[in-house]
């Protein structure tokens, strides 16, 4: 008896979740209104009387022959009506039975609905508009017919209701208008996804997890260490349908698997292939996979070929398989404007089982800036990815997404903007506080517009390559750059072991501009040439790799002089750094094309990661300071021959905290942290660091 | 084989290579080019008109843009977006007073947008009108939710292009970008400064200074900048303090930043700056 009601309450249940009325059907009749009038704002209300407008059956429209009424567009063709009304009543016996509706219209160009008076859907038009507003783009071909939809919350109410339509043409001198719609009534709308989820933003403790659904909905997460048990939870109740939710307060590191749920439960389900792991801790050094795309955003098999080798090649890696740490665009993400359509085809439709699971990391590229500014930080590029402007993830504030920073183990990213911003001061300025502030042991930047390259764009010539060359590259260079990575041209073209060229192609002279023994070499660690090589002491050289063959091939002379290899194959990037044996690591890059085979890599060796010593600081000939660190205590113990006359202590910031001149110094009143402390003898003044714990 | 037919083929191979050449160098020349053949098959679309000029505008052919515009306009488009790009357009020609018209265009259609707005006051900054430009950028700072760095530092230069000694007024709008984009946004901190600097506010720089050393991991580069500085102001026992500090900040870094050119180049620097505090 017991499951009887059960089920029936199940089904009952349903009915309720999944009920639907359709209110209003394509080819339904409408009031409209065609003679370019200011109507003001009281026309879509409920109160207005339409009486006067005329009547016909959708579609509605003019100019592409499929119309069953067809509207007038005034006198002149060269300079049609801007604006044109639609009306439609319909009766609603119980409001209460509706939770949500679906909204589903033809459009062409711009559109503006309303529900009862309350604007609910605008497509294709500005921000603010009147009745001499056009569509903000033009619409045509396959678009004139394609159906849209959004889903809303009900405003719907006992009785009638009003649905009234603006249709903006583009210009005066466009061709066609039309418009036909759609509108159902659910009790609710069970939520699924449309797009992600996606990580964005990782750091050792918090990641940021996007999605979007195809209604508005609650933000949950439930995640946790262990599949089937995702203890812990993150959410907002606030309804829509772009979701964003940190995950906060994790343990570096570690793997967390989650599921995307709403109120009626969980939508999309939890599974092994979808976490997150978190960074590890600053400055660990341990293996780290980033998969490195450049000018993929074709949306073609090209661009899935070189995915699924890259897919083929982690599952099958012989070294930490199936682990990518993260994946870095070099922009160009979505051909041919970075809409935010293209988006969906060229990159979550294309590496959604990778976004998933791995954070992904983007510059801005010349395509991407089609559709999104930085000088607004506006567009689809700027609402897909969420950067870390205020250091969130490691390194200095940016204050913009545009450029930033971030740390992962012991590597610290530069993103640079390139296409936009090449000449700016500010990022300049930042680019340099940002690099002299890290102290981690890799350094690696980023930007679309590369220095050096010969492939279907020039660096010799080309405003912001020759910009980026001139502006950053001493800045990243004298500060211990090891790799730059960028896009652009639709090759692989990969450098020898660089420093100090910021000429034309020409000017690179083999001799000069390569760094160490084997600079000039191939950098192939398997062959007789042998890594790269960086220690302690020769800390110059780096890699420059132009790879933008990631969704298409445009050839070019592939002839630059600093480059070791120039291809021109479809394929993506693998980076990788491990410990080379020692106490040192190795910094590999593969270049995988399209078939699988690995045609181009090298290694950077790097040694001398041991921190220097505080004792080493604070021992020397002449003097010793002790114990190290200090406690309650310090002793200072000067060679023979000198006598103290004066101990200062001095604060971080320069500020004299005590003063002695004995040579043991009570310091339990001083704060934990770092001090100088200078002291004046008979014969000399020396300043050396002490930490006081 | 014939004649004709390896004629045929050279042809097909010549017409193949123009094409990667063509499809190789230039993406922007190549959309020009496709939108010019989409204009021959329409010539009346005043929408496509407009797409040729904001690609020639991105070209830097600011003329063939405005003509575009122009013709884009004559066929009946007369959208706020038209009129932005025009007046964009004008003032990269730095022709001020026609993208003042322009721009005075497009904000009577949409007299809330940040866009237009800010690039009105960028067009009154280029023509002196100051107290106008303060209003537009006002709004454009209270009222743009991504606001950038460089949109805070340019009204800061605006504010001290109306009075020159208006430091802190300068600075005023330096606090708003630390509270909009965050306190530790390392360009505000620079720009704070330099305006503290000029406006002999001496303490306020050393407690800036000092709040970017508590705040980095590394200090060395700025122990160097307020040692510099303190020598500036004659205060020549603390920046010999600075100029120390510096020093063991560098010998505490690995050695393989010690090794930088950077460094090295700081680790000059230094010296001469204690040199030449030595004939202080």
């Amino acid at each position: 008896m017991n499951s009887k009601i059960t089920l029936y309450a199940m089904m009952l249940f349903s009915a309720t979740l999944f009920s639907q009325t359709s209110f209003i059907n394509n080819g339904d009749t409408w009031k409209y209104l065609d003679d370019g009038s200011n109507q003001g704002t009281v026309w879509y209300g409920t109160g207005f009387n339409d009486a006067s407008w005329v009547s016909g059956a959708s579609e509605l429209g003019y100019g592409d022959g499929d119309e069953a009424t067809v509207v007038s567009y005034g006198a002149s063709s060269s300079n049609k009506y801007p604006t044109t009304y639609f009306r439609k009543s319909f009766n609603v016996a119980d409001h209460t039975l509706y939770n949500d509706l679906v909204l589903e219209a033809i459009r062409d160009d711009g559109m503006v609905v309303y529900v009862n008076g309350v604007e609910v859907w605008k497509d294709n038009m500005p921000a603010s508009f009147n009745y001499t507003t056009y569509a903000s783009a033009t619409v045509s071909g396959g678009g004139e017919t394609t159906w849209l939809s959004t889903t809303i919350g009900s405003n719907l109410v006992t009785g009638n209701n009003v649905i009234a339509i603006e249709i903006h043409q583009r210009s005066g001198s466009s061709s066609d208008i039309s418009f036909d719609f759609k509108l159902t009534a659910y009790a609710a709308i069970p939520a699924a996804i449309t797009r992600g989820p996606y990580l964005q933003k990782g750091n050792s403790n918090s990641v940021t997890i996007k999605w979007r659904t195809n209604t508005s909905t609650e933000s949950i997460i439930n995640y946790g260490t262990s599949l089937g048990a995702l203890g812990s939870i993150v959410f907002d109740n606030t309804l829509k349908t772009q979701h964003e939710l940190i995950i906060p307060s994790l343990t570096a590191n570690t793997k967390y698997y989650y599921e995307i749920a709403d109120s009626d439960g969980v939508y999309v389900a939890e599974s092994s292939d979808m976490y997150v792991k978190t960074s590890p801790n600053l400055g660990d050094q341990q293996f780290v996979r980033a998969w490195v795309l450049g000018d993929a955003g074709t949306a073609n098999q090209d661009q899935r070929d070189v995915r699924d080798q890259y897919y083929n090649y982690v599952a099958t890696a012989g070294v930490n398989p199936n682990q990518t740490d993260m994946i870095l665009f070099l922009g160009d993400n979505a051909y041919n404007n970075g809409t935010d359509s293209e988006y969906q085809s060229a990159v979550f439709d294309v590496y959604g089982d990778m976004l998933k699971k791995s954070v992904a990391w983007s510059t801005l590229g010349n395509h991407d800036g089609y559709s999104s500014t930085s000088s607004t930080q506006t567009g689809p590029y700027y609402d897909i990815f969420s950067f870390p402007t205020t250091a969130e993830c490691g390194g200095t504030s940016s204050g913009t997404e545009a450029y930033y920073s971030y740390d992962y183990a012991n590597i610290h990213f530069i993103v640079l903007e390139s296409h936009q911003l090449y000449n700016d001061a500010t990022q300049m300025a930042w680019c340099l506080s940002d690099i002299q502030a890290t102290t981690q042991d890799w350094i690696i930047a980023i930007f679309h517009h590369p220095p050096y390259t010969k492939g279907s764009h020039n660096s010799d010539s080309e405003t912001q390559l020759v910009a980026m060359r001139n502006n950053f590259l001493s800045i990243l260079e004298d500060n211990g750059v090891d790799l730059v990575l960028s896009g652009h041209s639709h090759s692989y073209e990969r450098s020898y072991f660089i420093n100090g060229h910021y000429g034309i192609s020409s000017t690179f002279n083999s001799g000069t501009h390569t760094v160490g023994a084997n600079g000039d070499l191939s950098g192939k660690a398997d062959t007789g040439d042998g890594a790269y090589i960086k220690t302690d002491t020769d800390t110059a050289g780096a890699v420059y790799i132009t790879a933008g063959s990631s969704g298409k091939i445009s050839g070019g002379s592939l002839n630059h002089n600093a480059m070791y290899a120039s291809i021109n194959e479809l394929g993506s990037c693998i980076l990788e750094i491990e410990n080379d044996g020692g106490t040192g690591q190795n910094l590999m890059v593969k270049f995988l094309n399209d078939s699988g085979a690995i045609t181009d890599y090298f290694t950077i060796n790097k040694t001398g990661f041991v921190l220097s010593t505080d004792d080493k600081v604070i021992n020397d000939k002449s003097i010793s300071i002790y114990p190290v660190p200090a406690n309650m205590l310090l002793n200072i113990k000067l060679s023979t021959n000198e006598i103290i006359e004066n101990v200062m202590i001095y604060n971080i910031i320069g500020a004299l905290v005590q003063e002695s001149k004995e040579t043991l110094i009570d310091i339990s009143k001083l704060q934990s942290g770092k001090y100088m402390i200078g002291i004046r003898t008979n014969k000399k003044q020396h300043y050396k660091t002490v930490i006081i714990q | 084989m014939t004649f004709k037919f390896i004629k045929k083929i050279v042809v097909l191979i010549g017409f193949l290579l123009i094409s990667s050449m063509l499809f190789a160098h230039g993406d922007l020349s190549i959309r020009i080019q496709e939108k010019t053949i989409e204009i021959s098959k329409k010539p009346t679309d005043a929408n496509l008109y407009y797409e040729r000029g904001f690609l020639y505008q991105q070209h830097l052919e600011y003329q063939n843009a405005i003509s575009d515009f122009n013709k884009s306009k004559s066929l009946g488009n007369y959208s706020k977006l038209l009129f932005f790009r025009m007046a964009e357009t004008y003032y990269k020609k730095n022709d001020y007073e026609y993208a003042l018209d322009k721009i005075t265009s497009s904000i009577t259609i949409d007299a809330g947008d940040v866009k237009s707005l800010k690039l009105k006051a960028q067009i009154l900054f280029k023509l002196k009108r100051y107290k106008e430009t303060m209003l537009a950028y006002t709004y454009v700072v209270e009222n743009t939710i991504d606001i950038r760095p460089e949109d805070i530092i340019e009204y800061s230069n605006i504010v001290l292009a109306i009075d020159s000694l208006d430091y802190n007024g300068a600075l005023e709008a330096i606090e708003i970008g630390l509270e909009k984009l965050g306190a530790n946004t390392v360009t505000f901190q620079l720009k704070k400064i330099e305006y503290l600097k000029k406006s002999d506010q001496v303490e306020e720089v050393v407690n800036q200074y000092n709040m970017l050393i508590k705040n980095n991991n590394r200090n060395e580069f700025w122990y160097y900048e307020k040692g510099k500085y303190l020598i500036e102001v004659k205060r020549y026992h603390q920046a010999n303090i600075a100029i120390q500090q510096a020093k063991l900040a560098i010998e505490l870094l690995k050695t393989k930043f010690k090794s930088t050119l950077a460094i090295k180049k700081l680790q000059t620097q230094l010296n001469e700056l204690e040199k030449s505090l030595n004939y202080e």
